[in-house]
């Protein structure tokens, strides 16, 4: 039983990764909560539904366009929306209020296009359940713990050996001083939120194929990504992962002992816990105190 | 022999390692204007968010206002307690007008506290007008008085210093912690400048100062302390302070 | 006509709510999105005082405006620990633990299912039962929010308050007690967003969580944002533009849900398009600047 609520936990701590990833390294970057993150969790699986109604084409072909699409839309918010704001200096709230109003903008778009009620896509032998050492799976769980293991490993390395890594560590410890050195930022910026944006986009897909999707679908992952960067911190992917995986099996432990309705409560009020007394996350060194 | 308004005993402070003030003591005589001078770094404005409540010192160090321990007073209940000071990157609201900003800065209104400003208006209306025409003098005094309603951020940088020493006036503070008052500004301006600092003692105020300006704290400061890495490497009138081999030395390292 | 009462009574219970946000967001400069959570719970108050204990009107309102100041001053206080972005995710926290107590605490709320039959409120002996009465009672309220903030902000008050805003390191050096600013204009803003939950509850004499989700925060923030934070009138041109506009949508014919998308669409893009180009606003004087924290 208990074997169960850990697989369970672990599924949702993956997606809470696979979203946090994006939102961290936008934050990173861009210095804002980029809130718009969360609808790409949502447009990924619809425009994958779409594609499968109007197309005869294989289930992957469909995920991968709509995480394309996802891509896509991110980096239009970007060059669209937020280039310009940066350019004008714009602080971080009125790019936080901005990137508000882009989500409430695609959500109800989404919504008035496809309808509220959920939507299912059958995926076949995905979708069959096989139980393994008393944990029940499915194909579509398992490829989610993978999404998230391997994106995570992934951009780790990526981040600590290669220029690219270089570059982004840069402009995320100091945009001006990286500017000064030739570095463009704004190519830094774009860069994050497209493999943040395909990261959402990722998880969308999964999470659809999982449970079926609805166009408020966003809010709550987006939520718990925001959880996941304050107590994981957004410079470590390590505590990024250590944060989800604490979190997503927390929650569903929880439910043992509580009603399951209260789950999403706990992870706000860890939230706040984090927010009060260790802003910089779990595995941040004490940042030296502001002086005046 | 003259009253000891500030007295600040082995201060300390240390942030990630760094030592901004090591065992730092010194006093501030009634009616004298100090000079703090020294490099970048060696803890100037440190020592003053210390003194002003911005920043806790680090354990045994004590800061006295007339006898008084104030240490680890929080900064808006120390400023309630005569002091005042301008900051070395030039705060002000330049939202808000001129003659907004000189009248934030006087103390005790009762128009601030929320019942007073619903149940007791006419007290509330009568300080504020009177502080409203001591604000304006003060700003005819300084020479600002046409831009009284204009917006602080119209200001030139120099009227914008004159303005937070302005601001200090309207405090009523007994002393005045000046950081930089006079750094970036064009001759006439820093005259101006000085010259109301030179006043202020016999106004029965006390007056640290940190500058950079040579100049200006040989024509403006009784004495002078020379701090380097957090420590007062020197102290006593200006000229000896600035022949003294010690302070040379640290100034060419 | 009843109608037009009807949209003159929600664009009455808006300037409410966006007039006691814009003390908070426009004149301190503290960028709230829990502002749904105290309108709520203002209305839950009430609706249960009214359906348990058949209390008067102005007993429940009081109560209501006393338990939402408790819930403003919690937000509050992190505040003064919490810096600007990190703070509006702090406020979006409360807004969601606060729906999720609404919607979960079954047995006090009735949970998803809501509160039917609230009692029309009596006041002084006279029973308000029609839209024209309702209207008289919340133009009241809207008449005396407007005159209680423009007390504050004319007064040394809100002076401090506008120096919060752009720089609270000259606040404090002036003797202000930034904290307690913080922390009272936030008791007051949502004891006046009780205000408008109360006479939402009594006018439709049915609530459920749904009406005080993460959603309308936003669409309360949109309103002060678009009209202008920072001013007194602002808010008030937003709630007119805010509420009038989707429901000229009505008379075009579109289907209730598409209606209800595009509403929500229309602020989300002039919320957008406002923070581009004019962030203050039609008549604000504050473009959320953020404040000085320079070393």
């Amino acid at each position: 039983m208990i074997q169960q609520t850990i697989a369970d936990g672990l599924v949702s701590s993956a997606t809470y990764l696979l979203v946090a990833l994006g939102f961290a390294l936008v934050y990173s970057t861009g210095r804002f909560f980029n809130f718009a993150h969360g609808i790409l969790f949502v447009l990924a699986p619809y425009v994958m539904l779409g594609i499968l109604h109007a197309l005869e084409v294989p289930l992957c072909v469909a995920a991968i366009a709509g995480i394309a699409a996802s891509l896509a839309a991110g980096c239009l918010f970007d060059l669209g929306a937020y280039r310009l704001l940066r350019r004008r200096g714009a602080s971080s709230l009125v790019m936080l209020l901005a990137s508000l109003g882009i989500y409430v903008l695609v959500q109800n778009l989404v919504s008035m296009t496809c309808g509220d009620s959920t939507k299912v896509v059958l995926a076949g032998a995905a979708d069959v359940g096989q139980p393994v050492i008393g944990v029940y799976l499915t194909l579509t769980r398992c490829a989610t713990v993978a999404a998230a293991l391997i994106s995570a490993t992934a951009l780790w390395a990526t981040l600590k050996w290669t220029r690219w890594g270089r570059t982004f560590r840069a402009v995320a410890s100091d945009p001006e001083l990286a500017n000064a050195s030739g570095i463009n930022s704004d190519k830094a910026i774009i860069w994050s939120i497209a493999v943040g944006s395909a990261l959402a986009g990722s998880a969308g897909v999964l999470v659809a194929l999982d449970v079926g999707m609805t166009p408020d679908m966003g809010l709550l992952p987006l939520m718990m990504a925001v959880v996941v960067m304050i107590v994981g911190g957004s410079r470590s992917v390590l505590g990024l992962t250590l944060a989800a995986i604490f979190i997503g099996v927390s929650q569903h432990l929880a439910v043992l002992l509580m009603p399951a309705q209260w789950k999403d409560c706990i992870a706000f009020l860890l939230l706040l816990f984090f927010l009060l007394f260790r802003p910089q996350g779990v595995l941040a060194k004490k940042t030296r105190a502001a002086a005046v | 022999m003259s009253d000891t308004v500030l007295n600040v005993n082995n201060l300390s402070k240390s942030f990630d390692g760094i030592r901004a003030l090591a065992d730092f003591s010194c006093e501030l005589r009634q009616g004298e204007v100090l000079g703090l001078i020294g490099p970048n770094g060696a803890g100037k404005t440190t020592l003053f968010n210390v003194v002003t409540g911005f920043i806790a010192p680090d354990e045994g160090g004590k800061v006295l206002i007339e006898g008084s321990d104030v240490t680890g007073l929080a900064s808006y209940k120390l400023a309630n307690r005569g002091i005042a000071r301008t900051f070395q990157d030039l705060r002000l609201i330049r939202q808000l007008s001129v003659l907004d900003n000189v009248l934030l800065s006087f103390r005790d209104q009762p128009g601030e506290r929320l019942w007073n400003a619903f149940f007791q208006w006419r007290k509330t209306r009568q300080r504020e007008a009177a502080n409203r025409r001591e604000a304006t003098r003060l700003l005819e005094e300084a020479g600002l008085a046409e831009k009284a309603n204009d917006p602080a951020e119209n200001l030139s940088y120099g009227q914008q210093k004159l303005l937070s020493l302005v601001c200090c006036l309207a405090a009523k503070a007994e002393v005045l912690l000046l950081d930089e008052p006079v750094a970036g500004i064009a001759p006439e301006m820093r005259e101006k400048i000085l010259a109301i600092i030179r006043d202020l003692p016999a106004q029965g105020k006390s007056v640290i100062l940190i500058e950079h300006d040579l100049d200006a704290v040989m024509q403006t400061c009784d004495r002078v302390v020379f701090m380097d890495a957090g420590a007062k490497i020197s102290e006593g009138t200006p000229e000896e302070v600035r022949s003294d081999p010690k302070v040379i030395e640290a100034y060419i390292d | 006509m009843e109608y037009l009462l009807h949209i003159l009574i929600l664009i009455g219970i808006y300037v409410i709510l966006s007039v006691s946000i814009n003390l908070i967001v426009g004149y301190t400069g503290l960028l709230s999105i829990a502002h749904a959570a105290f309108y709520g719970v203002g209305a839950y108050v009430a609706a249960l005082m009214a359906l348990s204990l058949h209390s008067p009107f102005l007993v429940n309102t009081a109560c209501a405006v006393v338990l939402s100041g408790v819930l403003g001053a919690l937000v509050g206080i992190p505040s003064l620990r919490i810096r600007d972005d990190y703070f509006v995710i702090a406020t979006f926290a409360f807004q969601i633990i606060t729906f999720s107590v609404l919607n979960n605490w079954v047995s006090l709320t009735g949970g998803p299912m809501g509160l039917p039959g609230i009692p029309q409120p009596t006041i002084f002996g006279l029973q308000v039962s029609s839209h024209v009465g309702f209207l008289l009672l919340v133009g009241v309220f809207c008449a005396l929010t407007l005159w209680v903030t423009h007390r504050i902000v004319r007064s040394p008050f809100g002076r401090v308050l506008k120096a919060i805003r752009e720089d609270e390191v000259f606040a404090q050096a002036a003797g202000k007690n930034v904290a307690a600013y913080k922390v009272l204009v936030f008791v007051i803003g949502a004891g006046v967003a009780a205000v408008a939950g109360v006479m939402y509850a009594y006018y439709i004499s049915f609530i459920d969580p749904t009406s005080f989700t993460v959603m309308e925060s936003i669409f309360i923030i949109s309103i002060v944002i678009i009209g202008g934070a920072g001013s007194l009138w602002g808010p008030v041109v937003g709630a007119v533009v805010l509420v009038v506009l989707p429901e000229l949508l009505r008379f075009i014919g579109l289907p209730n849900a598409v209606a209800a998308n595009l509403r929500q669409m229309i602020y989300g893009g002039l919320l957008v398009a406002f923070m581009m180009w004019r962030p203050r606003g039609f008549l604000g004087e504050y473009a959320f600047q953020g404040k000085e924290a320079r070393g």
